[in-house]
């Protein structure tokens, strides 16, 4: 037996050497085998993977089957590289898909109509996650870090740059610092036009706009809102490329630098997209005190989905900080006045007609985000609506001029909005076991524990994987839950009429928070489900307490363990409610930048920014004991090119840093210093999220987060500036 | 064992060799040879004393005792207030006239009966005698009670009734009093034979009557050492025996060259004699009854030919009967033809073809069960064993029923239980089904799914109602209350395919499976050991027996080779026969299931680490035997008997069960347990060991699959126990496909990042 196997083995080594040796074959026949190759190895793997996604098994062929898939999971992940995601990428869709199939045609066994039909709610919602864990793994499939490319040595070929900065309601204080900076930015001045397209037609705007020499562009209506203000101002310009900035997003001096030069070297470039930064805290890192430790809400779209969606050339514009060639919006008529975000709308306009968008994951612009979650649920309500209405009006699945990954990523960014109804029946269903006592999910409690734990395993690890940078394990359930409820009605009202519902709402921005309270208007759905949540879990106690045999227990414990899983994140979600003091008006930012201070004795000592606001700032001097009784001092900055000098008076500072209060700014001043402060070209980078947290880690967070609402009632903003 | 026995009962030249089958019912001494003819019956007998032996004029057949537990009463009866009426029947052979008889009844009783309680005993409506049910009585001691002849008939009802207490209600009192007569209660009875006329037209008697419950026993003679043409013809006609006997089962012991006292069936070809016969001239094909020269009152059954093709014509002829003999002491036998069967027609096992009604499985009364708290009703069938057992496979019942007064019944507490084979698996609350209002009750109707693994060759289907009285129920109407399962409620196999994992010896010990898929047993040889005894031809016989048991049907088409000429039947199931020493393919062919029997010892192998990581593979079959063999061999010194089921090494698509033990007699013994009713319970997986007392199922060897399924199914069946190389396969697949995106995507990027459109 053993001869025969080695007479076997060196046949096949002799035949495998021989093929080594055959002359390689001229480069056209290469290709073309190797593409009949890689369309054979697909379809056979296409196949392994259906017999993997069919075979049925008991429940020790399963267990052991999930047991060998994890284990090789975490293997991989230990050594992970880019094949390797891919890989763990494909195992999970092969699990997941595995899953789906099992609970099909395995656990629809219903045995009343009510069952029936929450059962298959449940399972239609596990489908719709099915689908769009597969869209997102093919979204971010090979983010494309693509890296900004120098505009050319001749100027007289850089491109002539409108700058739209819109606004409606929001206050001078905050836009005409956006103005400042967006007109310091580094580009000939004779190519740069900055205008404010003011649709509140308010005169302190206009006169603001004249005496500093910004562009002001009003119009008589606010039709069609804000894709309506801008499609008018396209009309009253000529630049041949437009950057937009919302009236908050103030840009750093570089952005036109480090922008333009795709659109220049690449004629079909349509839109060079950058992140949407914010500098202040965001509701949920305000009100959860997560500030540097977890990363924002945006971080996952702006961080790895809009840069996978590059390599789909798939890459949409959001409405802000990004660069528009003139010629690509006028070829599809301006601004899609349709739906309410114009902005998505308009850029799968310009990708139907072949237009070219990239994405740079650079912070060339920062905002102010949202203060207070209501306000957050506002905007989000507009988005949903919007991209449901274009899911609608112009699927992306369907007409011409699309590729097949610009549809799936098109999708993807619109079918995730549909996430609200179900989260909200992931949330309830343990509650159809523990209150209702019925089986919406018709088999043996460990059948679905050997099924549903691979999935739910492979679907955690990988995705911690690829998304742990952008996006912390379980914090996904925290953001959606906190907007389930308030989307459910809205979304599913323009699913249906997708005409219905409210216009543009304008997102507020840039208000105070006086002092602590609670949301109880907004959150009330949050909260019934939360008592419903642990009504379940004490009636399960309770049953399990009274004596039920193993197979009962082991159903009462896998939904006990889901319903508390949901209290957690609900009490997360609860927290957020609870809106934490926000008095400060204006920007502080947090950089060492070098100063010069002088004294009114003639002394000067050189200093380092601790941290600058327009109001005033902090400095670590190099010669501490010049400060001492100080009153009026000349702070000198680097304002981009140049460096400028304020007036300050000190506020204090003995012993410690110097800390200084500006005098009255002149429009002129005001402009360095917003310059200096929010318009440097480093502004942002090197901004910290904090570092990547497991799935276990991050589950003690998201819990600690979640039990702060119980017990941290008395407790103040810290002192974390 | 059982040469003792044999030679025991030789012995007793008078006595009737339609005793009991040895160890299968309690120990009872054989009368005295007749006693002096008396011209009239006694008076009766006192209850202290054994039954008087009754002077009649007849040849006495013996003394016979009928358990209750033989007679429908497999767990005694048991009487309570509100259900105080009980009763077993009792059946005269034809053959037979009863000379004297009593009741032998072990009673047990609780306390808190009233005081004047009586338990009132009736044979056919007459009081044969009352006993007092005092105070509680857990005695061992028999009651006896005289029982005068002239009370019996051929069908005989002995019904107990407690006096004093209430006969029905509607709420039984299973807390209360109780009062139970013993499984081992027995009819005893003297029986005096009847003579029979030399005629061929009273067969199967004296052979087979189907009123004796006892064991069907009678001798096959053969002149010399049969050879493979003689078994051949006396297989087919021990499986027209063993399919007469049924659930009795049979005794069927093989002797060479004497004639035994009692029945016996003769196997006389061309010149052969037999010490002590005379055998008429045979010109052809040829059956004759005759006197056991030996023994009066026996028969010899002659099945004679000039040659072997003779030999099996008139041994068809007998099993088929169809007009192919005459009436009278001789008679020439026609060829009989019979059409070809199909798999799976045996005339025994419920039809796949199409639903079947309960009404061709089932008399209407037996269908039927009465009162408030009814007797179970059961329907016995026999069907193939190896329907596909799996998720999804279920077989559906079209299930319909009545209760003719449901207004005394409290439907939302009531239920049908339905068990198959003892296992519960479906309770229908009357409440919840579908019902159509008849005049006077309620018909109910639904499907039930029975689970395909439930489902062995031999099948009762047991159907309770477990009724709930209505406030409206009173005594008088309940004892009025019918509960009937709808003949025309169906059974339905058809959609069922055949696919089972082999070797199953229960399939083999239920249902003779899968010999038995063709009824004829016409793709089955039998290979006999090159010297064959009596005992590996008793064990043949009774194999055969087990065989036309199973199907209703007898053997026609075995084969029976010698082993040297295995080779001739590779396209054929095998049963092999014979002991460890004198049957050489069991020494070179069981060690292909792990089994070592070169030493006449058996002996359980070690696997190679081949092997090993075959099984390992093999998730469903990993479980094996190998150290509980030895250790159970080992236990004990000794011979034992063995049966082995394996993959044929001739051909894949067939099987071999081998019957084999230790010695001729271990394999005598083997074949015997498959008579037995421990054969449903104790023999299952690919390998039986036999002692006396103690038989124990193993698993060895790898499984494999018999059958045939859609293309679909049978890949999810063959994908559904391998989840190791499930997994090799996702690993591969997404191994492979990552590749091909590594450098796809890496291709596409690229491109993208340098300046290309898309």
């Amino acid at each position: 037996m053993l001869a025969e196997w080695r007479t076997q083995l060196s046949a096949v080594a002799e035949r495998l050497t021989q093929t080594r040796e055959t002359p390689a074959p001229p480069p056209g026949v290469e290709r073309s085998r190797t593409g009949l190759g890689f369309i054979i190895v697909i379809a056979l793997a296409l196949v392994m993977l259906v017999l993997v996604a069919i075979a049925p098994m008991g429940l020790e062929e399963q267990a052991l089957f999930g047991i060998a898939t994890c284990a090789s999971l975490l293997v991989m992940r230990r050594f992970a590289n880019r094949y390797l995601v891919l890989a763990m990428a494909f195992m999970s869709m092969a699990v997941s898909t595995r899953y789906i199939y099992w609970r099909i045609t395995a656990t629809t066994g219903f045995t009343s109509p009510l069952e029936s039909v929450l059962g298959w709610i449940l399972l239609g919602s596990e489908i719709y996650a099915l689908f769009v864990l597969a869209f997102g793994y093919v979204q971010t499939s090979w983010p494309l870090h693509r890296r900004p490319v120098p505009l050319p040595d001749d100027v007289g070929l850089w491109p002539t740059v409108d700058v739209f900065i819109p606004t409606f309601n929001e206050p001078l204080s905050i836009v005409r610092d956006t103005i400042f900076a967006a007109m310091s930015m580094d580009y000939p001045r004779d190519k740069l036009k900055v205008w404010c397209l003011d649709d509140g037609r308010r005169a302190d705007f206009r006169r603001f706009c004249e005496s500093i020499g910004c562009g002001y562009i009003t119009r008589a209506d606010n039709a069609h809102a804000k894709a309506g203000n801008l499609n008018n101002a396209l009309l009253n310009t000529k630049g041949e490329v437009i950057a937009f900035f919302d009236c908050d997003h103030v840009p750093t001096r570089g952005f036109l630098q480090m922008t333009l030069g795709w659109i220049v070297r690449q004629a079909n470039m349509a839109v060079v997209q950058t992140p949407h930064h914010f500098y202040s805290p965001d509701p949920f890192e305000r009100n959860l005190r997560i500030e540097h430790q977890v990363p924002p809400e945006g971080r996952l779209f702006y961080g790895l989905v809009q840069d996978g969606n590059d390599f789909w050339n798939a890459t949409f514009f959001c409405g802000s900080c990004a660069v528009v060639r003139r010629t690509a919006l006028e070829s599809v008529g301006g601004f899609a006045v349709e739906t309410v975000t114009e902005d998505a709308h308009t850029a799968l306009r310009m990708h139907r007609k072949g237009w070219n968008s990239a994405y740079l994951d650079l912070p060339l612009a920062a905002g102010l985000a949202t203060e207070r979650f209501a306000i957050h649920v506002g905007q989000r309500m507009r988005w949903a609506r919007g991209m449901v209405q274009i899911l609608r009006k112009d699927n992306p699945l369907f007409g011409r001029g699309l590729s097949f990954g610009q549809r799936i990523c098109y999708l993807n960014a619109m079918a995730h909005f549909l996430f609200a109804l179900p989260r909200v029946v992931f949330l309830l269903a343990p509650l159809a076991y523990l209150i209702l006592d019925i089986n919406i999910i018709r088999t043996s409690a460990f059948m679905l524990l050997a099924f549903a734990g691979p999935h739910l395993f492979h679907t955690l690890i990988t995705n911690a994987y690829v998304q742990g940078k952008y996006r912390h394990s379980f914090w996904n359930e925290i953001y959606e839950t906190s907007l389930a409820f308030h989307l459910l009605i809205p979304t599913l009202k323009t699913l249906i009429a997708p005409n219905s519902g409210g216009g543009f709402n304008v997102t507020s921005k840039g208000g105070v928070v006086e002092k602590d309270y609670f949301d109880a208007k907004l959150l009330r759905p949050h909260i019934i489900v939360c008592v419903l949540l642990v009504a379940g879990i004490v009636l399960g106690a309770l049953r399990w307490w009274w004596g039920v045999p193993a197979d009962v227990k082991a159903v009462i414990m896998i939904n006990l363990t889901w319903a508390t899983f949901n209290l957690i994140v609900m009490l997360a979600v609860l927290s957020v409610g609870r809106e934490r003091r926000q008095v400060r008006s204006t920007v502080r930012v947090e950089a060492e930048l070098p100063a010069t201070i002088f004294f009114p004795d003639g002394r000067q000592t050189g200093a380092w920014t601790l941290n600058l606001s327009k109001g005033g700032g902090a400095f670590r001097l190099e010669d501490p004991s010049l400060a001492d009784h100080a009153e009026k001092v000349v702070v000198r900055l680097p304002c981009g090119q140049q460096d400028a000098l304020f007036p300050a008076s000190v506020i204090g500072g003995a012993g410690g840093p110097l800390r200084v209060q500006f005098a009255p700014l002149t429009l002129e001043e005001e402009q360095l210093l917003v310059a200096a402060i929010l318009g440097r070209g480093d502004a942002w980078t090197g901004w910290e999220y904090g570092p990547i947290e497991g799935p276990f880690r991050s589950m003690v967070r998201v819990l600690g987060v979640g039990m702060g609402v119980l017990f941290s009632r008395g407790r103040r903003e810290g002192s974390r500036q | 064992m059982k040469a003792s026995i044999l030679a025991f009962l030789l012995s007793l030249a008078a006595a009737s060799a339609f005793g009991q089958t040895a160890g299968q019912t309690a120990p009872v001494t054989p009368a005295a040879p007749s006693a002096p003819p008396a011209a009239t019956a006694p008076p009766g007998a006192t209850p202290s004393s054994a039954p008087t032996s009754v002077s009649a004029p007849f040849p006495a057949s013996g003394y016979m005792t009928y358990a209750f537990k033989d007679l429908g009463a497999p767990q005694g009866l048991r009487l309570v207030e509100g259900s105080a009426e009980g009763g077993v029947t009792y059946m005269v052979r034809r053959d037979e006239v009863i000379t004297a008889a009593r009741l032998r009844l072990l009673l047990e009783n609780s306390a808190g009966f009233p005081a004047d309680t009586k338990l009132e005993v009736t044979v056919n409506g007459d009081a044969v005698g009352t006993i007092d049910v005092g105070s509680d009585r857990h005695s061992a001691t028999p009651v006896d009670l005289p029982v005068d002849p002239i009370l019996l008939g051929d069908y005989n009802r002995v019904g107990f009734k407690l006096l004093g207490v209430p006969l029905a209600s509607c709420t039984a009192n299973e807390n209360g009093p109780w009062m139970t007569i013993g499984p081992r209660s027995a009819v005893d009875v003297t029986a005096g034979r009847l003579p029979l006329a030399n005629d061929l037209a009273v067969l199967p008697l004296p052979f087979f009557d189907d009123r004796d419950p006892h064991a069907l026993e009678t001798s096959f003679v053969f002149g010399r050492t049969p050879g493979p043409a003689e078994l051949e013809a006396s297989g087919i006609v021990a499986s027209w025996l063993g399919g007469m006997a049924g659930f009795r089962g049979v005794h069927l012991p093989a002797v060479f060259g004497t004639v035994p006292a009692g029945n016996a069936i003769v196997f006389a070809m061309g010149k052969d004699n037999i010490p002590g016969l005379t055998l008429p001239q045979a010109a052809g094909p040829t059956l004759a009854i005759v006197p056991n020269p030996n023994n009066p009152s026996g028969k010899l059954l002659l099945v004679m030919g000039r040659n072997a093709d003779d030999l099996k014509v008139a041994a068809r002829g007998l099993a088929l009967g169809h007009g192919a003999y005459k009436s009278g002491a001789v008679s020439a036998v026609a060829a009989v033809s019979t059409p070809e069967r199909k798999p799976y027609d045996a005339p025994g096992w419920i039809a796949d073809t199409h639903p079947v009604k309960f009404s061709d499985l089932a008399t209407p009364d037996q269908l039927r069960s009465h009162g408030i708290r009814p007797e179970p009703i059961v329907i016995d069938f026999r069907s193939a064993p190896d329907y596909f057992n799996w998720i999804d496979a279920n077989i559906p019942m079209s299930l319909r029923f009545h209760v003719n007064q449901e207004q005394i019944v409290d439907l939302s507490h009531s239920r049908l239980d339905v068990s198959l084979n003892n296992t519960p698996f479906r309770s229908v609350p009357l409440a919840a089904t579908g019902t159509l209002i008849n005049p006077g009750g309620a018909q109910h109707s639904g499907t039930v799914d029975i689970p395909p693994f439930l489902l062995t060759g031999r099948n009762r289907l047991n159907f309770y109602f477990d009724l709930a009285p209505s406030p409206q129920c009173d005594a008088t109407r309940a004892s009025t209350l019918v509960e009937e399962i709808d003949p025309d409620s169906t059974i339905d196999l058809s959609q069922s395919p055949h696919y089972a994992p082999m070797p199953n010896l229960s399939f083999f010990a239920n249902a003779g499976f899968p010999f038995t898929r063709d009824a004829d047993l016409s793709h089955t040889a039998v290979v006999m050991p090159d010297q064959t005894t009596a005992d590996d031809t008793e064990a043949f016989l009774e194999t055969m027996a087990m065989f036309g048991e199973a199907t209703g049907y007898p053997t026609l088409n075995a084969e029976v080779v010698r082993s040297g000429d295995v080779n001739s039947v590779a396209n054929r199931d095998l049963v092999l026969i014979g002991s460890f020493t004198h049957q050489p393919l069991l020494g070179a062919w069981t060690s292909r299931t792990g089994l070592d029997v070169s030493a006449g010892r058996l002996h359980a192998m070690e696997r190679s680490w081949w092997e090993r990581i075959q099984l390992a593979f093999d998730w469903r079959n990993r479980r094996s035997h190998i150290s509980e063999v030895n250790d159970w061999l080992q236990a004990q010194q000794g011979g034992e008997g063995a049966i082995v089921g394996f993959r044929s090494p001739l051909n894949d698509d067939r099987s071999v069960v081998a019957i084999a033990g230790t010695t001729s007699q271990d394999v005598a013994a083997t074949a015997r347990l498959l008579q037995t009713n421990d054969r449903v319970v104790k023999v299952q997986d690919d390998l039986v060991l036999i002692r006396p007392n103690d038989v124990q199922s193993f698993r060895l060897s790898r499984r494999y699959d018999v059958g045939t399924l859609a293309r679909w199914t049978w890949l999810r069946w063959n994908l559904s126990d391998q989840p190791i190389v499930i997994a090799i396969l996702l690993f591969a697949a997404c191994a492979a496909m990552a590749a091909v995106a590594f450098v796809v995507l890496g291709i596409k990027a690229r491109r993208r990042l340098q300046g290309a459109n898309r």
